[in-house]
């Protein structure tokens, strides 16, 4: 199983146990990060259930995929959403002033807007 | 070990220092290493590992992901919560760090300002409860 699917099978595991929660899993092609962002703030920092499931799945991941980076976060703009993989409950007041929403999203965040596989250059890690 | 302390806030202060300077794209990777270097402290000052061991564990393997992940679990024994926090903070500050140093893509003041919410939180919360 590769690391996407992997992602997505614990999310899934995830919504069953916090039916309530929202999920936006996207890959974020410039940094190759995995990206989960979740809402609300209270099952975010309040759910027990959902705080053991964090914390699990960052220590899979790790462990099976420890080439790969996931971030598991509040919906912010710093995340470059546009590869979306999966999404469980998204509501406009959720995501509210996230780039889909926010006119100014291109402005403030001038660098996503060229990025591309041909800006991504290794150099020593 | 103190001076593995001093070369974070070292790093600490040089990114607020490129920062006000708006040398954007220098000043992501001292927040980041002084958040890895703090993290390393953290380890050894509260949770007993030595910088031998820590090299001796880490030979040609990558040490930013062994310590991250140690220090992660040492943290999530006491707090789940603070785990989860510490690895947020320190993956948003690496995230960064990738798009400062290994793409063309230049940093702005609001995620030099992000950056440095990142790295105080994460200095906060080792300081609080892991030193």
């Amino acid at each position: 199983m590769d690391a996407k699917d992997f992602i997505k099978s614990q999310i899934v595991d995830l919504i069953q146990k916090v039916k309530s929660v929202s999920v936006k899993y996207a890959y974020e092609e410039c940094t190759d990060f995995h990206i989960i962002e979740i809402s609300p703030e209270a099952i975010r920092r309040g759910s027990n259930e959902f705080i053991d499931w964090e914390y699990n799945l960052n220590n899979k991941f790790s462990e099976l995929y420890p080439e790969e980076d996931l971030l598991i976060s509040e919906p912010s703009f710093f995340n470059d959403m546009r590869n979306v993989i999966y999404t469980h409950n998204i509501h406009i007041q959720d995501f509210r002033n996230k780039e889909f929403l926010e006119p100014s999203f291109s402005s403030l965040i001038k660098g996503f807007d060229n990025c591309s596989d041909n800006d991504y250059y290794c150099l020593a890690s | 070990m103190e001076d593995i302390c001093n070369k974070s806030e070292e790093n600490l202060d040089s990114f607020r220092l490129l920062k006000s300077h708006n040398k954007l794209d220098a000043s992501i990777h001292c927040a980041y290493y002084a958040a890895y270097l703090f993290s390393i402290y953290s380890l050894c000052k509260n949770f007993g590992y030595t910088l031998n061991n820590i090299e001796a564990n880490t030979r040609g393997k990558d040490t930013h992901f062994y310590v991250r992940n140690e220090l992660s679990n040492k943290i999530g024994v006491n707090s789940r919560l603070d785990s989860n926090d510490f690895n947020k903070y320190i993956k948003a500050l690496k995230k960064l760090r990738k798009l400062a140093d290994y793409t063309n893509i230049r940093i702005t003041n609001n995620q030099a300002d992000f950056a440095e919410k990142n790295v105080d939180n994460l200095f906060n919360l080792i300081n609080t409860k892991y030193i």
